[in-house]
């Protein structure tokens, strides 16, 4: 089920009466459980028995790790979680991948192998649930968590509607508390909630899915296109990519607000960033923390010489190119972001690691220095982003290539002015958005609407709701991240 | 709890109230698309008094058939609401199911792949989006698709396509036609002319690949005859006649296809109270008289056909006439 759709506008108000109608834990979970089950169900029902299987491995590893005496018996149960895992991941996932790459390797050495390929259908979130069971039974081996004995309550940890699909990847240890008390109803919290369903439909609906329109026209027929549309191209999926996401997070945390239930943050303002590693402390937060914490500092952190350190840091960029999907181009995506992070950290050894609070700082206008830094990190992160969104590698190169050589001459900058011209209602919002979210970047969103008088608000609410409904339904799009 | 509710309830209700004042005042009147025929159809059909003959099927119909020699030759009034096959056989049947009178005569010409039972959500949608009162006729295998997963789109472009009807009203502008075959080109029985006297869209050679295509699903769809079954004794049981006419067709389509275009003939030719008039092989056209696609003749070609449909329906009309006026449950 979309966030975007009409059933999930039916479904959300019977949820929340159902879970509001007793103050009982038991039955609020029990509703959650179920709702998320056939919220997940919707997209097709066999997806449910999967993620079932999977979560009640994890949660039967998870009290035997409990109990587990013997150092041996508990490495052993790890490789069991990690193995079953990474392998339902695998298969769905990679399979296919893996022996096209394999075959191809084979066939450069000269083997000839025929290709063996299943018709596997991507269960939708996978990734997300994957991580997230996986980082229970972690937690639980390295101590940091007791397992639940309340299978309700875990399963309903796992398969928590909202954030279900796309995250944020939620640990055990934040959300499963929330689930072992009832809650109560916060008017506050489910006014805030609202807002934020509201402003995420705005950014998925209004911006992401007509600048999908902008990308799919230049990144569809990267071969026919002029230097100029991939450019703008470029430009416009960095803010689909951000609008889709981000967007998603704010209804998933928006919906889970109104349950009670407070999810992490998964987006800060990314790119008002001033550098490839803060670009990565405010872009998929839950993410970036997620292979923080259970891949670079296992494999020794920042803790040792700066080749290990380098080591660790491509490693995990590594794989987070690979989660994100099956094919070489993601996998090269994460590299080289690996490369830039590292290269950063080079670049300034000795210096004093920057951690601005506020993104961009605090005056009104940034300075010359902070807006140069800004637009370096977001021009890096862009040529990023061909990567990700190209069909291949080579189809990447041709697009970065394409737009190196025509933009040393004048036409790609004419021609880019008519591009803009003719997109010019779709690029103004844009405008209007970063305008908003560098006015709002002291807060988790930029949504200064509470503070307005009652008929203000409406009037604002309303007028956000029309515009989604006009310009955000132009173009019928899932989330990106749901092919993760 | 409750005075969130109610504030969000009321907040829902607000924006409902505002789609129905916008709704009250969607003009389609000024819509160029072909699909916003089905709202003159409708109203032509809404305004025929019976006895008629009501035409349904796919692109077909509107291409193919001279509904005012029709009238002329079979002496009452013809309707042809036939628009587009991607509605489905369902659709179709139900947009005419309410307005049917005693003594009408239904002609169906549904294309052959429409034997496969399948529709296009995204042509059902704009029929909604031309004329919503459509949405009536949506049946619950549509829903899930067309109202819980997409309904959103159909609601924005309603209110988009009214926003712009307003400012068109005060600006008297029109909206850019969206097809080369636009709404203009039906005269006022339902016909489509526009194409007539333009030259054809397709070569002779190219009319092999674009010949009847099979549909992917079981064909002919067992469920087909079993809708058409029981809308024929819906019709038998109104005192309404029920018939089919094959679509035309290039001759190696027939040829290509002979097995499951014979199993389709003996299926309809096995429901009751569904009078077949012709043969497939009746409705086989020179090449030569295709427009576009193997389903859309030319100007000739429909003139042809026409002449077949005069031959057909003359005896159904004079001897068989309409069905005897139905008979209540109770025998009265």
């Amino acid at each position: 089920m979309s966030f975007a759709s009409v059933v999930f506008f039916l479904f959300l108000p019977v949820v929340f009466c159902l879970h509001y109608c007793s103050s009982r834990r038991q039955w609020q979970n029990g509703v959650l459980l179920a709702a998320s089950y056939f919220f997940y169900g919707w997209w097709d029902y066999r997806f449910c028995g999967l993620m079932l299987f999977s979560s009640l491995l994890d949660y039967a590893i998870g009290q035997k790790l409990a109990t587990a005496r013997h150092a041996t018996q508990r490495r052993s149960l790890l490789v069991l979680t990690l193995a079953s895992n990474l392998g339902l991941l695998g298969f769905f996932k990679y399979f296919n991948f893996f022996a096209d790459s394999l075959v191809l390797a084979l066939a450069a050495v000269g083997v000839d192998v025929n290709p063996t390929t299943l018709p596997i259908v991507l269960p939708v979130g996978i990734s997300f649930y994957t991580f997230q069971t996986l980082s229970y039974t972690l937690d639980i081996y390295r101590g940091q968590l007791q397992p639940r004995r309340n299978l309700v309550e875990y399963l309903t940890f796992v398969s928590f509607f909202p954030q279900l699909v796309a995250g944020p990847i939620e640990r055990a240890t934040h959300l499963l508390p929330q689930f072992a008390a009832a809650r109560k109803f916060s008017p506050e919290a489910a006014a805030e909630g609202c807002r934020l369903i509201l402003w995420g439909l705005a950014k998925k609906m209004v911006l992401a899915d007509n600048l999908g329109g902008i990308v799919d026209s230049a990144f569809g027929h990267a071969a026919s296109a002029s230097g100029a549309a991939l450019a703008l191209a470029t430009v416009c999926f960095a803010f689909q990519i951000y609008c889709d996401f981000s967007g998603y997070s704010d209804i998933a945390a928006g919906t889970a607000r109104l349950f009670g239930i407070q999810l992490v943050r998964n987006f800060a303002y990314p790119y008002f960033a001033q550098s490839l590693s803060e670009f990565w402390r405010r872009w998929h937060i839950s993410l970036s923390t997620w292979f923080r914490d259970y891949v670079f500092i296992p494999l020794g952190g920042s803790r040792d010489t700066v080749e290990r350190t380098s080591r660790n840091l491509l490693l995990t960029f590594l794989l987070s190119g690979l989660w994100h999907g099956a094919a070489w181009h993601f996998v090269a995506w994460g590299a080289l972001h690996g490369l830039y992070v590292v290269a950063s950290r080079w670049l300034s050894r000795g210096a004093p690691a920057e951690r601005p609070a506020v993104p961009g700082g605090e005056s009104l206008l940034p300075s010359l220095l902070v807006l140069w830094r800004m637009l370096r990190t977001f021009v890096l992160v862009c040529a990023g982003w061909i990567l990700f969104r190209a069909d291949s590698l080579p189809t990447a190169w041709e697009i970065c290539r394409r737009i190196a050589v025509q933009g040393l001459s004048l036409d790609f900058y004419a021609s880019l002015w008519r591009l803009v011209a003719e997109h010019q209602i779709v690029l103004v919002v844009l405008g209007l958005f970063v305008a908003a979210e560098w006015l709002g970047r002291f807060e988790w969103n930029p949504l200064p609407i509470r503070r307005l008088p009652l008929p203000a608000r409406w009037l604002s609410y309303t007028a956000l709701f029309w515009v989604i409904l006009y310009l955000g339904t132009q173009r019928s799009a899932d989330f990106i991240y749901f092919q993760f | 709890m409750r005075t969130f509710c109610c504030k969000l309830a009321a907040f829902a209700l607000l924006q409902l109230l505002m789609f129905a004042v916008l709704l009250r005042h969607y003009d389609v009147s000024r819509e160029t698309n072909y699909l916003a025929a089905t709202a003159d159809k409708h109203r032509r059909l809404a305004h025929t008094p019976s006895p008629r003959l009501i035409i349904l099927g796919g692109s077909n119909v509107p291409f193919g058939i001279q509904s005012d020699r029709l009238e002329q030759a079979l002496s009452r009034p013809v309707v042809n609401m036939g628009l587009v096959a991607g509605a489905g056989l369902d659709f179709m049947l139900r947009e005419i199911k309410p307005s049917l009178r005693r003594g009408d005569l239904v002609l169906l010409s549904l294309e052959y792949d429409q034997f496969g039972g399948g529709y296009d959500p995204n042509i059902l949608r704009q029929l909604i989006v031309f004329r919503p009162a459509n949405a009536c006729y949506l049946q619950p295998k549509h829903f899930k698709k067309l109202v819980l997963d997409r309904g959103l789109i159909t609601v924005g472009e309603i209110a988009r396509r009214s926003v712009a009807a307003s400012v068109a009203r005060f600006t008297s502008q029109g909206s850019a036609p969206t097809l080369s075959l636009p709404r203009r080109g039906f005269n006022e029985w339902g016909d489509l002319r526009a194409h007539y006297g333009q030259p054809r869209r397709i070569a002779l050679e190219d009319l092999e690949h674009v010949r009847l295509v099979p549909p992917r699903r079981a064909w002919p769809n067992p469920e087909v005859p079993t809708v058409l079954e029981r809308f024929a004794r819906n019709c038998h049981e109104r005192g309404v006649l029920f018939a089919f006419t094959f679509p035309p067709q290039p001759p190696q389509s027939l040829r290509d296809y002979h097995d499951a275009v014979s199993r389709i003939e003996r299926s309809l030719r096995a429901i009751p109270h569904l009078l077949v008039v012709d043969s497939p092989q009746v409705q086989v056209y020179d090449p030569a008289l295709f427009f576009d696609t193997g389903y859309h003749l030319t100007g000739p070609g429909a003139t042809l056909r026409t002449d077949r449909l005069i031959k057909a329906l003359r005896p159904v009309c004079e001897n068989g006439g309409p069905m005897p006026p139905a008979v209540s449950q109770d025998g009265r």
